[in-house]
């Protein structure tokens, strides 16, 4: 088990930057999600670690030792593929000890291995099969058990878990946890799921264009996002952004925009005093927006017109154009709203989000 | 796996060693095409010929085919590693003095010998060097085109003397025995190929060049040959292959083909009917048959010794009595006037075996023809195909012979590079 | 939707077992089998009949009156066909094998490493298969022969035609058609490159691989004007050689020639019947899939 380092990658296919400048401390033992839509380098950077990919710049280091010029054998890590890159014409005893044999180890020592992880995964009885016998769960865990067999300081997973069914996939996600708290080994996960990075990462960095938008705890991450593409990628359905204005009056603050002029809770004045005058962006999440009646004062609700409505069970969602601005709201399901209704959604002012609207980066 | 290979390897290094060993004589190398009854005969003149003369020792090599043989020739001459000495028809000759390789073998061969050989003959191997002819090569196994009949079907009074005659009296021979409206027995057997066009182009008072060196195949002589044989074919079976297989069968009454095919023939019949051999119907000109087969040539690159082995070796095999002794067993012609006025060839043509060689050798004696010495150019292979060509679109209709022969001449005359011509 | 699927594939056995589909279908299968051996069967019958015998029709088949097993016999004594025959398989196997190999090895150069000078390579080799094999006669003759002294060894026979652009744009063809992800894993596992060639990647492509060797042999075994080029002694030929010896310009012994065809195609025929059932397997693997 080690930490991984990443220094100053960057990762250029020709003149184009796949991964631009990017750092990150992985810890000992740690869960460690890579989130980001596709093209935005997450898949590139795993593959810089694993060694499949060359290093254009920087430095990468797994338990302290640099591994820029370590062929992928050597790094001692292993990866999990999205499709599995299960050996077709072996048994899955044999996808399972091929690495094993490789490295020499005895006949007996890796009948023990190969026997262990596959109890540990529950496969024990399919070993004899071919990839092609196997149910997708299946060749996922012997995926798993190939990578888990050599005890590598470090697992790599590239997106496991998106070929298989969404049923199967809640599950293999818990077992994926269950076993990283049991092998309590580095793991390093990459996804463009959010709810699986979410659910699955001690901690997560979200990547955009080839660069870490921000690095921390799944709870962090969703309240406090650093940036409007944080904020819009994590969380759904995503954050509603509104632009107003900060401005103050008679000593209090208040953001301003169009139908909407609210006055900030006195906590967070002092925070945001700096920015007064400045254009900004409102971030409110869908479920801080309350059904208001119009009788309150309606310079403090928002007038939307229901143009889509989903009934989820638990909530209703409820989506209606504002100006320009689409918005969203998780309303109860008690909640008697129809299409076409027009109604009155109140934030709650004290869960507001800044972001400066010229580059987007959450103020105070 | 491993083992087996390293055995393979074993065997193949023994095998390579077992081709070597050393000789004290002067090793002369003959390469040949011939298979078969041709190939027993020349072995066994050859043993006899080293036994004979124990400085010397003729290594025959067959290579395979006559087309093979032509192949390994050409690339043989070019790398320069040809052998002492090979069979070859004319037109590969004609290739081969391009690279100046060959000796004038007609030059180093006993004069008696040379003016000995008949004309038909000597035309074939002389080639125009520097402006002048020249025996460049000696005929070796010489067969000419003639006549096969079912003699139990065909009577003399039946044999066809004229063109005309092939027409009206084969197809009195033709039956259908299944009754299906088509005749399944035929008088006439016909397979076309450049010299049976030859011959009939001849026959019909054709020459292939004008004065100007023009191919003229497809003037009225030759125009009118192909319709004669389009009109030959509608009443016979035609065919691409050999004619021997169907007229063993008694399918086929009346064939003419190279003489050299005369033992097939004969096997193909064995205990169904007889075989015999007549002179080539007339055509409007003469009754020539057209003489085919390989002559021998000395290649340049072998040392004096070898060179005078090899005469030796040719001198031995053109003797009268090895053309003789040649021609009983293979049924080719033997090359020299002399040996067909001699006693012992006399008495085999009174012979049950030599009988069908009468005709044959009347047929060569008295009516035979080789391809003009300007068809001794190395252009010729592929003139010969253009004319083989031809031939084909005419039998199969999908040309008129003039068209046809028309379009052969203009690419012919292209091909020999004389622009004047077109 | 597993269920349907079982279901369907019920239906469809059920229909291949007892319905009209059934008899159709063997029926086409019979036609072509007869079509397929019926000139093996003439073949029998021709090696086996008298020179000047006729055949007797019966039916559409042609069988000789009298069977004359002494054919193969003449004919094997026609030639040395017992060193003929070793030298056919000696230079089939060897060549096939070197073959394989590099074709193998040329396909994953060029469809998985990435080289200096590759793409000019790529095209060169490419440009070898637009150039007819006549044209290459003379100056292959001049190398082989006249340049490396290799006339009447079997380097002339083997060497020559241990590579071809063929084999590696096959071999190129089908790597390309392996996820990448193979190499990856494989990488990862401790992999070099020829181990993963051999271990991993050749597995997934055997049926292609077998075939292209079988071909191979086949091509090998028919080599004729090969044989006449570059050799001169008789204990350096070949049995598609010898089978020459019973045809000429004026005429064929047709039942010689016969039964010698079918003494050279017998060791053929076997391999192929050691091979088929490797072959279906590997077939009905891909169709799997």
């Amino acid at each position: 088990m080690a930490q991984v380092l990443v220094r100053n990658v960057s990762k250029h296919f020709g003149s184009l930057g796949a991964v631009n400048n990017v750092t990150l401390e992985i810890q000992d033992g740690e869960f460690f999600v890579l989130v980001g839509p596709s093209g935005s380098g997450k898949t590139t950077l795993l593959r810089m670690i694993a060694g499949l990919e060359e290093i254009t710049e920087g430095e990468i280091l797994i338990g302290e030792r640099l591994v820029n010029d370590l062929p992928p054998a050597e790094r001692d890590v292993a990866m999990v593929f999205q499709n599995y890159a299960l050996y077709p014409h072996m048994s899955a005893y044999e996808n399972i000890a091929y690495s094993l044999k490789l490295r020499r180890l005895s006949k007996k020592e890796i009948e023990r291995r190969v026997q262990s992880t596959a109890q540990l995964l529950g496969i024990k009885d399919k070993l004899k099969k071919r990839p092609k016998e196997l149910s997708g769960g299946e060749r996922q865990r012997v995926a798993l058990g190939r990578a888990i067999v050599r005890e590598p300081q470090v697992f790599l997973y590239d997106e496991p878990l998106s070929n298989l069914d969404a049923r199967l996939r809640v599950h293999m996600r818990a077992e994926l946890q269950a076993l990283q708290r049991r092998l309590k080994t580095t793991t390093v996960y990459v996804t463009h799921d959010q709810v699986e990075a979410m659910t699955l990462g001690h901690r997560v960095a979200v990547m955009h264009e080839g660069q870490v938008q921000q690095v921390d705890t799944p709870q962090n991450l969703y309240a406090k996002p650093a940036n409007t593409f944080v904020a819009t990628f994590i969380g759904s359905p995503p954050m509603n952004l509104l632009p107003g204005k900060l401005q103050e009056q008679e000593g209090r603050l208040y953001v301003v925009g169009e139908g909407f002029d609210w006055e900030i809770d006195s906590a967070r004045v002092s925070q945001l005093h700096a920015h007064i005058g400045r254009s900004v962006l409102v971030g409110l999440r869908p479920e801080d927006l309350l059904l208001s009646d119009k009788a309150s004062n309606h310079r403090s609700s928002l007038n939307i017109q229901i143009r889509v409505l989903e009934r989820l069970g638990d909530m209703v969602i409820v989506y209606g154009d504002h100006g320009e601005c689409e918005l969203t709201a998780k309303l109860s399901p008690h909640t008697s709203v129809e299409v076409d209704q027009s109604v009155w959604l109140e934030p709650r002012i004290e869960r507001l989000h800044f972001f400066d609207a010229i580059n987007g980066q959450a103020l105070g | 796996m491993k083992k087996f290979l390293g055995i393979l390897l074993l065997l193949a290094a023994l095998a390579i060693q077992g081709t070597a060993q050393p000789q004290q004589v002067t090793p002369i190398s003959f390469w040949h095409g011939m298979t078969g009854v041709l190939q027993g005969t020349i072995n066994a003149l050859t043993d006899e010929f080293n036994a004979q003369n124990k400085d010397v020792k003729v290594n025959l090599t067959l290579q395979g085919n006559y087309d093979a043989l032509n192949q390994k020739l050409l690339a043989a001459v070019v790398a320069g590693t040809p052998p002492t000495l090979s069979q070859m028809f004319p037109d590969w000759t004609a290739k081969i003095i391009e690279a100046d390789a060959l000796e004038t073998l007609g030059d180093l061969i006993n004069v008696n010998i040379v003016g000995d050989f008949p004309k038909s003959l000597l035309d074939e191997n002389t080639f125009i060097i520097n402006g002048k002819p020249t025996l460049l090569t000696v005929p070796f196994n010489k067969s000419i085109l003639t006549m096969f009949y079912n003699s139990d079907v065909v009577k003399t009074d039946d044999l066809p003397k004229t063109w005309d005659e092939i027409l009206s009296k084969s197809i009195k021979f033709n039956k259908d025995t299944n009754n299906d409206g088509k005749p399944d027995i035929f008088g006439w057997g016909l397979r076309v190929y450049p010299e049976i066009f030859a011959t009939f182009f001849h026959q019909n008072g054709g020459s292939f060049f004008d004065k100007a060196g023009c191919l003229t195949i497809n003037n009225t002589a030759g125009v009118d040959a192909m319709e004669y044989l389009v009109k030959l074919k509608g009443q016979s079976l035609y065919q691409g292959g050999f004619l021997d297989a169907p007229f063993g069968e008694g399918k086929v009454m009346m064939y003419i083909d190279s003489s050299a095919g005369l033992g097939f023939a004969e096997r193909g019949s064995q205990g169904k009917h007889g075989v015999a051999t007549a002179r080539l119907p007339r055509g409007r000109a003469n009754s020539d048959g057209m003489i085919q087969g390989t002559n021998i040539g000395l290649f340049k690159t072998a040392s004096d010794a070898e060179k005078k082995a090899a005469i030796r070796y040719v001198e031995f095999l053109l003797s009268v009595d090895k053309t003789i002794f040649w021609a009983q067993q293979t049924g080719y012609l033997p090359v020299r006037a002399s040996a067909l006025k001699d006693a012992k060839w006399l008495e085999f043509l009174k012979t049950a075996k030599g009988a069908n060689h009468q005709a044959i050798v009347d047929q060569f004696v008295n009516g035979s023809f080789a391809y003009p010495v300007e068809a001794h150019i190395s252009a010729w292979g592929a003139v010969r195909g253009f004319i083989g060509d031809a031939i084909e679109k005419i039998m199969q209709s999908k040309a008129s012979p003039k068209d046809a022969l028309d379009e052969a001449a203009k690419l012919s005359n292209k091909e020999m590079k004389k622009a004047d011509c077109i | 939707m597993n269920s349907t699927v079982t279901f369907e594939r019920k239906l469809g056995w059920w229909r291949l077992r007892f319905g009209a589909g059934r008899a159709i279908t063997y029926l086409v299968l019979s036609v072509v089998a007869l079509l397929i051996l019926l000139p093996f069967f003439w073949m029998v019958t021709t090696a086996l009949r008298a020179p000047d015998e006729e055949l007797i029709r019966f039916g559409p088949l042609l069988i000789p009156r009298h069977v004359h097993f002494e054919n193969f016999v003449q004919a094997w004594e026609t030639a040395p066909f017992g060193r003929y025959f070793f030298n056919s398989f000696f230079i089939a196997i060897v060549t096939t094998l070197a073959f394989l190999a590099t074709s193998a090895m040329g396909g994953y150069a060029f469809a998985r490493l990435r080289f200096p000078g590759q793409h000019i390579l790529w095209l060169a080799t490419l440009g070898t298969l637009m150039i007819p094999a006549e044209v290459l006669l003379i100056p292959n003759f001049i190398t082989l022969a006249k340049w490396l002294h290799w006339s009447d060894t079997y380097y002339a026979l083997i060497i020559p035609w241990t590579v071809s652009a063929f084999g590696i744009f096959l071999m190129r063809q089908v790597f390309l058609q392996q996820p990448k992800e193979l190499w990856e894993a494989a990488r990862l596992d401790g992999c070099g490159h020829l181990r993963f060639l051999w271990q991993i990647l050749l597995p997934q492509v055997r049926p292609t691989f077998l075939t292209l060797g079988v071909l191979k042999f086949f091509w090998t075994w028919d080599m004729f004007l090969w044989v006449v080029l570059f050799t001169n002694a008789d204990d350096m030929r070949t049995v598609t050689f010898g089978l020459y010896r019973f045809t000429s310009e004026v005429g064929t012994s047709y039942e010689l020639w016969m039964a010698a065809s079918l003494m050279s195609i017998a060791p053929i025929v076997l391999l192929f019947l050691l091979v088929r059932r490797q072959l279906i397997e590997g077939i009905s693997r891909v169709g799997l899939r």
